[in-house]
């Protein structure tokens, strides 16, 4: 597969704020891709900069193969865009939004009102296709936001946090939408929600700093930066036992100085050699003379990764 | 892209009552400057009989005219600058601020052909305006006053238009550089008043858009339109430099 999209040393300077530095990332075909990082971590900046919003400070970009920065009228009739805030004309109607964003991209007249009344039907906004867009709700208008940007059967769609605003009923309406374009396009979404991206996304790039930290396969990634963690739930209080687990060179906690999550009587307990911690934990408990009540193997979570992830960066940062 | 862009300027000026507006103000001037030409002798009566009642007497003779009538028409669209400010303010800040800007350039739309639309836009709201006002005006002024000189009044409608088209320019010119909606109309008044004053200075007021208004002042006192060249060629050039200067703005800026 070739890469759909590529960046080669991108940069963005703010006066004194560096919002990106020197990224260098390769997205592949039909994948979709999730963008993660804490606020002002860099992900709008490279949404932006790959849309021609903004300029870079220094680098290259292409997408299908076309530079972005040199030849932008090719690169946007090949994308699909939705901002993060998606806003509109309030006094035009859904399908005339469509129309016009359609018209934009020369589409012939027939060929877009079917597609207009397509996407229409896609997004469960037929009913209100011909209401005007200001008494849309916020997910109408995320739905209208993703329609719009798939008006040109665009072979690379960039979401720019298209979950923040929304309801929970909204996002899963919105998470099935994206679901539903695997395999269809490239699909490179960002977001701070990490159970959304979890769920549809099929490789993660986490961006901290304006720094690229890693991109790779949802499951490479949880094999190779975190082992499960094992839940305990006591009947005497955990805090002491925390205490001596924390001194244990197997437990990940203690190399962070309170990293498990003591709640009284449980703990969460992640590991640095899960192997040896599996053999060594019940052990101590029983050492502890501690009544268990509960003890569960916890599967890793992208919010692990990505927690993890961020804090060797602010390690490194500080080093 | 450009017709698309165009269609949704027009679609928007109809939709947010702009041509309303326009088609409004052009029409109650087009009414009232033949009407209150008409009415002035009868008005100056009625002050002269309230003036003679507390000491002071002065006596009003002078008949109305066809040119009274085009006089008054003049000088109420002299003060249409100020509607061009208020009702193009947000022609590019809107879309900056609310983020319709951020969908649409995403889209192979060049930010020249969305600035061109809205100029094209605004200057056609401009001449429908002029058309509306000028028939009626001079269906009225005919009724009342007596016959106006077609070709001579059509002239003077061209040259208005040009006074008024370098103001369009400049203020999409600040709505691409200004932020805010309000901003950019108190700039566009604050112009209005500068080129004024420019333009009653000796030998550098020809040179400025306000010459044309004095062009058409004189026209409107029945006189033959003079040195109307100079700034008519002062608009035009006015003009050009602030579309190309907001096109070459707009196209640098990131949003």
């Amino acid at each position: 597969m070739d890469a759909v999209i590529r960046c080669e040393g991108l940069s963005k300077h703010y006066k004194d704020v560096e919002a990106l530095k020197n990224l260098d990332l390769e997205i592949k075909e039909d994948l979709i891709v999730g963008f993660l990082g804490v606020n002002g971590a860099g992900k709008t900046t490279t949404i932006k900069l790959l849309n021609n919003l903004i300029k870079p400070t220094a680098g290259k970009a292409t997408i299908c193969g076309t530079p972005v920065f040199n030849n932008p009228m090719k690169v946007k009739s090949m994308v699909g865009y939705l901002s993060q805030e998606p806003a509109f004309y309030k006094w035009m109607t859904g399908r005339e939004f469509l129309m016009f964003v359609g018209e934009v991209f020369r589409i012939d007249k027939y060929r877009l009102k079917e597609k207009a009344a397509k996407l229409l039907k896609d997004m469960e906004l037929s009913d209100a296709a011909n209401k005007k867009i200001g008494g849309y709700s916020t997910g109408m208008k995320q739905r209208l936001g993703i329609a719009q940007s798939l008006i040109n059967d665009p072979k690379v769609l960039f979401l720019d946090e298209p979950m923040s605003s929304l309801d929970p009923l909204g996002r899963v309406s919105v998470m099935n939408i994206i679901k539903g374009l695997k395999g269809k396009t490239t699909v490179f979404m960002s977001s701070h929600i990490l159970t959304d991206i979890e769920r549809v996304c099929d490789e993660v790039a986490i961006i901290d700093k304006g720094k690229l930290i890693i991109h790779d396969k949802l499951s490479v990634l949880k094999e190779k930066y975190i082992s499960p963690a094992i839940l305990v739930e006591c009947k005497e209080s955990l805090q002491n036992f925390a205490d001596a687990l924390s001194k244990e060179d197997y437990v990940f906690a203690a190399d962070r100085g309170g990293g498990g999550k003591t709640e009284g009587t449980s703990l969460k307990i992640t590991f640095t050699d899960f192997a040896k911690g599996e053999i060594m934990l019940p052990r101590l408990i029983v050492e502890s003379s501690l009544t268990l009540v509960k003890y569960e193997v916890l599967l890793p979570t992208l919010e692990d990764v990505f927690l993890r992830l961020i804090a060797n960066n602010n390690v490194q940062s500080e080093a | 892209m450009f017709k698309a862009a165009l269609k949704k300027e027009w679609k928007e000026a109809i939709r947010r009552y702009r041509l309303l507006v326009i088609i409004g103000v052009f029409l109650i001037i087009g009414i009232l400057s033949p009407v209150s030409a008409k009415m002035l002798p009868k008005m100056m009566e009625i002050m002269a009989s309230q003036s003679k009642a507390q000491g002071f007497e002065f006596t009003y003779t002078k008949e109305p005219t066809v040119n009274d009538a085009i006089f008054q028409y003049n000088k109420n669209l002299g003060l249409l600058p100020i509607l061009i400010a208020i009702m193009g303010m947000g022609l590019v800040a809107e879309e900056k601020i609310k983020g319709t800007a951020e969908t649409i350039l995403t889209k192979p739309i060049t930010r020249t052909s969305l600035l061109l639309a809205k100029f094209n836009v605004f200057l056609g709201l401009a001449i429908l305006g002029l058309i509306v006002g000028g028939v009626v005006c001079l269906f009225y002024t005919r009724i009342l006053l007596g016959n106006v000189n077609i070709p001579s009044f059509l002239f003077f409608n061209f040259l208005l238009l040009f006074y008024f088209i370098p103001f369009m320019a400049i203020i999409l010119f600040l709505s691409v550089v200004i932020k805010s909606m309000a901003g950019t109309a108190a700039a566009g008044i604050g112009v209005y008043f500068s080129l004024m004053f420019m333009g009653s200075m000796p030998y550098i007021g020809k040179f400025s858009p306000q010459g044309l208004y004095s062009v058409t002042s004189t026209m409107a006192m029945g006189r033959p339109a003079q040195e109307w060249t100079i700034p008519f060629m002062a608009s035009v050039c006015l003009t050009a430099v602030f579309l190309v200067l907001a096109a070459a703005i707009f196209e640098k800026q990131e949003i």
